[in-house]
């Protein structure tokens, strides 16, 4: 339960391992019978309960009107230490199909998973979409993975027919036009795959290193190009980050002459702030070069609030921090540009 | 491991040492008129109560103001403190049942807020979660004259107030009976507490904050007599914790600062505990043997010089054995501790080769000492 120093989270207050509270709630909930109206009604839309934003993107998006997809997890939201309510347990026991990244990602929804996975069709993602050679390791928890694969938008995009998949056997009628979608999206993430890896290649060589707030940035280090990621909580935010994390990475900082520092949306930017305190200190120059998308998306309703957003301003923040410059959108992120209105 | 002088100067590292030495200083103060006044785990029930108010801050600020969030803590442990002293004012119960009522209900508002606020965008940012546990590493220098002020503000009431709060401590009967208002002295020191857990919530947490409020003092009341060297010890002690946590979690990456800050200052008590002069427990320990091998003596003694006057022999020789007889048990300790205070010596006793004893001048004049003390406390 404990990683590290312990930060804490809610249900590691209670006895038990973790999500203890939850799995009795879920038990509970699970013991009385959810009869539904729902009784397999066959053009109605697949109801999707997605724990991340990211997952529910692409699930809309390979879906269309087939489903209707929801995420338990909206914008800010933390995903290493939210704990699931027993309003979350109840949507997620009327679900058509739960899908979530992986337990690394969701440490506290867990034991609520596991349970629901008896019932429902609950498919995690991570594990289902690719091999076990793509992972990264936890460098902290050996045998652990590294959840944060959206950062990668080639290895997200196999998640979509994986998705599509589970959808089509729930409404069969959906299938061709699920298969179509989901063709269609794996060339926009392609594309934007691409896109990225050659915007960060604007940026100079020495500069292409990503400091932020915790682990979030590995894949999104290896896949663009840069030469590193380095940040001062590990692969989970449930640990308390110390005065040794934040010197260590100055030093890293100072070293490497790194221009500039990414808080998260999802992380208190208290500990960048420390850090930028304490390289300031030493007498070296460096910004916040803005804020990223790390474990939860934008908005909604803000091009953010889409995957392809979140990759796209995640890029376009660090590529102009460190002194790139983004390329053009692609033609096939067009339709996508338009429809936020994001200049190409 | 890194230098101590490299340590020292970074400023992250400076900054840190100098928050937990502030909040030792104002921990120590305020921990040691809660122990004296046997309330230590009231810190332990305003902490946990701070929790619902960090939670009500943001929520009424909207963002991560911190002014915001350590005002609602101090509001919500004020109000904690004043709902133990109505219950225990109005109702039947003790005050360790209101005690325990008023953390379980705080702290289960606290966690049930948290809850809900885990689904709220900007709440993550906020990092409301790391108010359980602290997160000393990211506090910044802005954050330290918060701090201070604060401290400052609560010494300086500390010694304007220092006699009533003082005769409060020990003995609040007498401070009624002189007129005191005793209810707002008592009022006044329990809030102070809600003040120094403010000042280590981003720290050490709502829930290792009973440990800064009371170790520094227990450590200190095993050194000292006076209130007043007590309070300047358990400071000191309140800066040693804080700046030796600072200092052993820089050294190395994953040592989390507020729990080590707490580890020392355990350490700290329980050194004290166990070697303080007069009251630590060696000391104790130690004490009571001697004591014991006093008693010893001084009854053997006594047995000796007795038997002496019954045969109207001053050189009486007594044998070993019948005084492990008279006394139940060995004898041959305290004999052995008399001979080197020469008070007496072995003798031989022919045709007898068993040991014998025979008492010096020394001990003559001592047993009749002893004999003159005893009767005079028998009349007494």
């Amino acid at each position: 339960m404990i990683r590290r120093a312990p930060k804490m989270s809610l249900s590691a207050l209670l006895p038990g391992r973790k999500g203890a509270l939850p799995a009795f709630l879920a038990l509970g909930l699970l013991a009385t019978p959810v009869v539904s109206e729902r009784a397999m009604a066959q053009d109605a839309p697949v109801r999707v309960l997605a724990t991340v934003e990211m997952i529910a993107d692409v699930a809309r998006n390979v879906g269309g009107d087939c489903v209707q997809v929801e995420a338990l997890l909206g914008p800010g939201i933390d995903p290493h230490y939210y704990s699931a309510t027993a309003s979350d347990v109840t949507r997620l026991s009327e679900a058509d199909l739960i899908l979530y990244v992986d337990f690394a990602l969701e440490e506290q929804l867990a034991a609520v998973l596991e349970r629901l996975s008896a019932r429902r069709p609950t498919i995690g993602v991570l594990a289902a979409s690719l091999d076990p050679e793509d992972l990264r390791e936890d460098p902290d928890e050996p045998g652990q993975v590294d959840p944060h694969i959206w950062m990668d938008a080639s290895l997200w995009a196999r998640t979509a027919p994986v998705i599509g998949d589970a959808l089509a056997e729930q409404r069969p009628d959906c299938a061709d036009a699920i298969a179509a979608r989901v063709d269609a999206y794996t060339v926009q993430l392609q594309a934007l795959y691409d896109w990225a890896g050659e915007s960060i290649a604007t940026i100079p060589q020495d500069q292409r290193r990503l400091v932020t707030a915790h682990d979030a940035f590995e894949y999104y280090a290896a896949a663009y190009g840069m030469e590193a990621s380095e940040a001062i909580e590990g692969i989970s935010t449930a640990s308390e980050a110390s005065i040794g994390d934040i010197r260590e990475v100055a030093d890293y900082v100072i070293t490497h002459g790194v221009a500039a520092v990414f808080v998260e949306t999802t992380v208190s930017p208290r500990t960048i702030e420390a850090l930028v305190q304490e390289v300031r200190a030493r007498g070296t120059g460096i910004e916040i070069g803005g804020e990223l998308y790390s474990d939860a998306m934008g908005e909604a309703g803000t091009p953010g609030g889409t995957y392809i957003g979140m990759i796209y301003e995640n890029t376009v923040t660090i590529v102009e921090a460190l002194g790139g410059t983004p390329a053009p959108l692609p033609e096939a992120l067009a339709d996508w540009a338009q429809e936020w209105d994001v200049a190409p | 491991m890194t230098p101590l002088f490299e340590l020292l100067q970074s400023s992250i590292v400076q900054t840190v040492a100098l928050g937990a030495a502030i909040l030792g200083v104002v921990s120590g103060v305020l921990g040691c008129f809660a122990v004296l006044r046997r309330q230590s785990l009231v810190g332990d029930t305003l902490s946990h109560a701070a929790l619902p108010g960090v939670c009500l801050g943001f929520i009424i600020a909207g963002t991560r103001d911190l002014g915001w969030i350590l005002t609602g803590a101090f509001i919500s442990g004020a109000l904690a403190a004043l709902t133990v002293m109505l219950i225990i004012r109005r109702t039947r119960l003790k005050t360790d049942a209101a005690l325990g009522v008023v953390l379980s209900v705080y702290f289960a508002v606290g966690i049930v807020m948290l809850t809900w606020l885990q689904g709220q965008a900007g709440a993550a940012q906020a990092g409301l979660s790391t108010f359980l546990f602290g997160q000393a590493a990211a506090i910044l220098r802005g954050d330290l004259w918060l701090m201070g002020g604060i401290t400052l503000a609560a010494l300086g009431l500390v010694a304007s107030l220092w006699k009533e709060f003082k005769l409060v401590a020990f003995d609040p009967d007498y401070a009624r009976a002189q007129g005191f208002p005793v209810v707002a002295l008592e009022a006044a020191l329990t809030v102070m507490v809600a003040v120094a857990i403010v000042v280590g919530l981003q720290l050490v947490g709502v829930i290792l904050m009973v440990a800064m409020l009371i170790a520094p003092a227990a450590a200190a009341r095993q050194w000292v007599r006076s209130l007043g060297g007590m309070v300047v010890l358990a400071a000191v002690f309140g800066v040693i914790a804080g700046v030796g946590g600072a200092l052993v979690s820089a050294s190395a990456r994953g040592l989390a600062t507020g729990p080590v800050v707490v580890l020392i200052a355990s350490a700290i008590m329980l050194i004290s505990i166990v070697f303080a002069p007069r009251r630590g427990l060696l000391r104790r320990w130690f004490d009571t043997r001697i004591q014991r091998r006093n008693l010893a003596a001084r009854r053997v003694l006594a047995s000796v010089h007795g038997l002496a006057q019954a045969h109207d022999d001053p050189d009486y020789k007594a044998e070993a054995g019948m005084l492990d007889t008279l006394h139940g048990a060995s004898t041959a300790g305290a004999l052995a501790q008399l001979e080197r205070e020469g008070l007496v010596r072995p003798v031989t006793h022919a045709p007898e080769t068993s040991p014998h004893w025979q008492l010096t001048d020394a001990g003559h004049a001592r047993a009749r000492q002893q004999q003159a003390r005893d009767d005079g406390e028998g009349k007494a």
